[in-house]
């Protein structure tokens, strides 16, 4: 019997998913086996590309990656986007609706950030942040609006947080 | 205010001066420019009110021997029901 192309892809799927998970759970008894305190961070293993490889490689990674972000930022709400290998235009009509949505996300995400955003995992090194978990929702749903109200709600969780700063920009684009 | 405030400030003042333009001069998209401005210098301002109400730690993050944690938590609630609201206003102008 030919297995259909759908079974495959499921059962890559969960091969997948089932060896993400098995990381996650390595990872865990990694970090509580070496202790959990801020200062035990430098010997986990989810910590060593960032001890071996240094600051200024991540920087520099981050550095491309936003480069790249901002490009496409800016030709998503100029009205184009990329599909393929081609740059297409798109409708994006900017009404009264779309102004609303952009407003309503910016208020959903930021205040579920800034309501959600201090439940602490390891004090002083990694938090849960529920509220992050609207970023992709909304911009699935609503597209270029969504984004952009996305992008605004950080912004004001960075003011409500404490952390607003020149690299808020950064976060302003990373965030659509 | 440092130079990095002034810079933040004269953005969102930029975009906003620019969805003013835009609307003068009928370009599309003007309403997106005067939203993501104004709501842009709204986030200005509540850091300005937190940063001189004395909110903020100076290592960063609030200044947690102080109500900001209390307050930022029912800010946040608060802006989320305002996002709420707004969801159920779209929703009955796209039924209708």
């Amino acid at each position: 019997m030919v297995s259909r192309p759908g079974t495959a892809l499921w059962s890559i799927g969960i091969v997948i998913a089932v060896l993400f998970i098995a990381l996650f759970v390595f990872i865990a008894y990694d970090i509580v086996s070496k202790g959990i305190s801020p200062d035990a961070a430098s010997k986990w293993l989810i910590t060593q590309p960032f001890v071996v490889l240094g600051r200024d490689f991540w920087f520099a990674v981050g550095g491309v990656l936003w480069v790249i972000g901002t490009i496409v930022f800016f030709l998503e709400i100029s009205g184009r986007t990329v599909s393929g290998f081609r740059i297409i235009r798109q409708e994006l009509r900017w009404d009264a609706v779309d102004v609303s949505i952009t407003a309503l996300c910016a208020a959903l995400y930021g205040g579920a950030l800034a309501a959600t955003g201090g439940i602490p995992i390891i004090p002083g090194f990694t938090w849960v942040r529920p509220g992050n978990a609207l970023a992709p929702l909304f911009g699935i749903l609503f597209g270029v609006p969504g984004a952009l109200g996305v992008a605004i709600g950080n912004f004001i969780a960075d003011a409500l947080t404490g952390y607003l700063s020149i690299g808020s920009i950064g976060g302003f684009i990373e965030a659509s | 205010m440092n130079q990095y405030e002034i810079l933040l400030i004269s953005i969102g003042l930029a975009i906003l001066i620019a969805g003013m333009v835009m609307a003068f001069i009928r370009v599309r998209g003007w309403l997106a420019a005067l939203s993501v401005g104004g709501l842009w210098l709204f986030g200005m301002a509540l850091y300005a009110i937190y940063k001189y109400s004395g909110f903020y730690s100076p290592t960063g993050g609030l200044a947690q021997s102080t109500i900001a944690p209390a307050m930022t938590t029912i800010l946040g609630f608060l802006l989320f029901l305002v996002g709420v609201g707004i969801f159920v206003y779209v929703y009955r102008r796209i039924r209708r």
